[in-house]
């Protein structure tokens, strides 16, 4: 799972967002840089969890604001890039605010609710 | 034709071996393709520009495949493990993630610029367990996926109905959630190539969201300026220049009659 996915996913119980990130195993897969795509993305995320995940994940701090669609600041969009295109979680957990664990298989999260009570 | 849904929930059909099924079989891989081609030709995104979208019912990620080749970037929802895990031996692009559509899709609103799903959502039809109810997890499903669409984007949702009851049902669910949209048939004189696209609207309707509204243009009745009697009057006149016997004419002429004797 890309960190872009985790940036719109929301606990299906309880509905709150965000859901707490533990990664285990982080893999990096390059792709191609799309400047307009992170733009169009920048409005969708909230731009607090942003720089929250860009200091868990150690790529160093982003600006305080969002940056604007006409925006001259490349450097900031490249490690935008990087960060929710690039990095892969492969294993590791989501924590919703209520305690319901939603574990990270593969690279795939296990979103299934009846599954998760079953397990508790 | 067959119909998987009757066999078994999604979750145990498709196991191990059917998802062995979908990475050998070329006419599988043949109709998904063209399936979700033509699903991604009726969503109508603009041209030259990379776009966010959902697969619904993403299976092993044929129809993930053609969009990662027409340039977007995706997310795959869908319930059967073996067929993500087939999915990851593949190596798709997109996002995988397990998730039964029918408990609503974990998304935040306004994230997406599109869906699209091949043969899937008859799946919800279903009543697998006794908590399930089909309309209940069809309400979830689509006020969700409205929920999580950006305004005006459109979702195209491919599936096999085996009734009219249920392409009602599915319509009906989708016009409470607030999708303007309708139904698109390809091939309609063949039973076997027939093909259900559901292309459904987030937002008001445009000219463009595929739905044919019936306006109701009222017709106004326009008042007959002849009156009955005056009709009556003159057929019995024109009955008379034929030599016929016709009753004479009275101040009861043409008038209904009282209640007594109806």
């Amino acid at each position: 799972m890309r960190l872009l996915t985790y940036h719109f996913l929301q606990c299906p119980k309880t509905k709150t967002f965000p859901l707490l990130l533990e990664p285990t195993q982080v893999e990096t897969i390059e792709t191609e840089y799309n400047k307009e795509f992170i733009l169009r993305m920048i409005p969708r995320l909230d731009w607090n969890l942003v720089r929250q995940v860009s200091k868990q994940f150690a790529f160093g701090e982003l600006p305080p604001v969002a940056p604007h669609n006409d925006t001259t600041d490349e450097e900031t969009l490249r490690l935008l890039h990087k960060l929710l295109l690039e990095t892969h979680i492969k294993e590791g957990v989501l924590k919703s605010q209520d305690g319901t664990i939603y574990p990270i298989k593969d690279g795939i999260p296990n979103m299934l609710i009846t599954q998760v009570n079953q397990d508790e | 034709m067959s119909r998987p849904e009757y066999l078994a929930p999604p979750e145990i059909y498709y196991n191990d071996q059917e998802a062995k099924k979908y990475l050998t079989s070329t006419r599988m891989n043949e109709i998904q393709r063209s399936l979700t081609e033509r699903a991604l030709e009726l969503l109508c995104l603009p041209a030259d520009q990379k776009c966010l979208l959902l697969d619904l019912g993403c299976g092993s990620g044929l129809s993930g495949d053609v969009i990662t080749e027409n340039g977007h970037e995706w997310v795959g929802f869908d319930i059967s493990q073996a067929m993500l895990d087939a999915a990851c031996t593949r190596d798709v692009e997109g996002d995988l993630v397990l998730l039964d559509l029918g408990q609503g899709l974990a998304l935040r609103t306004g994230t997406f610029d599109g869906a699209i799903s091949v043969s899937a959502i008859q799946w919800l039809c279903n009543a697998d367990k006794t908590c399930d109810e089909p309309r209940k997890r069809l309400a979830v499903f689509f006020s969700t996926l409205y929920a999580c669409l950006i305004r005006g984007a459109r979702a195209v949702l491919q599936f096999y109905p085996d009734s009219s009851d249920q392409i009602d049902l599915l319509l009906g669910a989708a016009r409470k959630a607030g999708f303007s949209g309708g139904l698109v048939v390809d091939f309609p004189n063949s039973t076997r190539a027939k093909k259900y696209y559901l292309c459904l609207t987030a937002g008001p309707p445009s000219i463009s969201s595929g739905l044919v509204e019936d306006k109701k243009t009222k017709h106004r009745k326009t008042k007959n300026t002849v009156s009955l009697r005056s009709k009556i009057l003159a057929k019995k006149e024109r009955q008379r220049r034929q030599g016929r016997q016709v009753r004479p004419d009275s101040k009861y002429t043409g008038r209904k009659r009282s209640g007594k004797l109806r």
